[in-house]
């Protein structure tokens, strides 16, 4: 190989290289209960006192006209990746930012009326970074929000005498899935 | 050989620059020794006020033929930590969210009858994700 071969490469190595990223992640939200101690609740035993003692105060609590439902989740994620860190310059010069990506997303109104050398330093700004930082930070995080998957905990106690009618453990509920998870728990221990 | 600590001396600053260390604490400071004098069945909703203060959140019962009262109270403290670490080939984000968490159950006369406790605030950590 020659000179220039090499030097062509070292130069498309150098080029590449800062586009491919390994990336690990490591999250943890919630509450600190094991699985354990959900064993440890025994039906029509265990009161809310018990409960309490074991699993620690409840993230959510519901009432029924019969039921008192609490439901506990604790939200874990641990992943690593090959990142390809495509610049959007290259998706849509005339855009920078995700918005090419996202049409959903507007514009902060407050940039519209910047000048034109603001306007244009900015954009010069965020292609010549766009290796660096693909997504914001705020878009940084929402992706790695999505990524936790919950383990949730749904203890049914009856609401007069405080007495455990009914546990469930359910493993690995996707963030997106949490809020219709809720809905769901209203409906099945709802009677009114 | 000389080299080598110029080399690293030029380095890390390189590598600090990519380092983040975060930490965010949201909602009401939990101290022990108030919610240890809290007793079942003796403390009454104004002794919880009194100690700890507004909740953080008032659950209600919502049955239709009871009346309006208020169930429980929630005081939640919440730490995170964040640690990031990006550099040109490697990245590594980790956060790790901990809670001080209370909740007292009152009966229909305003009496406590139940709490619930978790005090996990401190165990947040700084780290790296592997």
């Amino acid at each position: 190989m020659g000179l220039r071969s090499k030097l062509a490469t070292a130069l498309l190595a150098c080029a590449l290289l800062p586009s491919c990223r390994f990336h690990m992640d490591a999250i943890r939200t919630g509450g600190s209960w094991q699985v354990e101690q959900y064993g440890d609740i025994e039906l029509g035993v265990d009161g809310r006192g018990e409960v309490l003692a074991l699993l620690g105060p409840p993230d959510e609590v519901f009432y029924t006209l019969s039921e008192e439902v609490f439901l506990y989740r604790m939200g874990l994620h641990r992943g690593s990746e090959f990142r390809l860190l495509v610049p959007d310059v290259f998706i849509n010069p005339g855009r920078p930012g995700l918005q090419a990506l996202s049409p959903d997303s507007s514009e902060p109104t407050a940039l519209a009326a910047e000048t034109p050398i603001v306007s244009f330093l900015r954009g010069l700004t965020e292609n010549l970074t766009g290796f660096a930082a693909p997504v914001t930070g705020d878009q940084a995080l929402s992706l790695l929000n999505r990524q936790v998957r919950f383990d949730v905990i749904r203890v049914v106690l009856d609401r007069e005498t405080h007495v455990t009618l009914s546990k469930e453990l359910i493993r690995n509920v996707g963030a997106d899935d949490l809020s219709s998870f809720v809905g769901e728990t209203l409906l099945l221990s709802g009677d009114g | 050989m000389k080299l080598l600590p110029a080399t690293a001396a030029l380095l890390l600053p390189l590598v600090l620059q990519a380092c983040v260390l975060a930490e965010t604490t949201d909602g009401t400071a939990l101290p022990p020794g108030p919610i240890e004098q809290i007793v079942p069945g003796t403390s009454t909703r104004a002794d919880v006020t009194r100690l700890l203060g507004p909740p953080d959140e008032v659950i209600y019962s919502n049955r239709a033929l009871d009346p309006l009262f208020e169930q429980a109270y929630r005081y939640r403290r919440t730490r995170t930590k964040q640690t990031a670490l990006f550099l040109l080939l490697f990245s590594s984000f980790k956060s790790d969210s901990r809670l001080d968490h209370f909740m007292v159950f009152f009966d229909e006369s305003g009496v406590v009858e139940h709490v619930g406790t978790l005090l996990d605030r401190e165990d947040a950590e700084y780290g790296l994700a592997f």
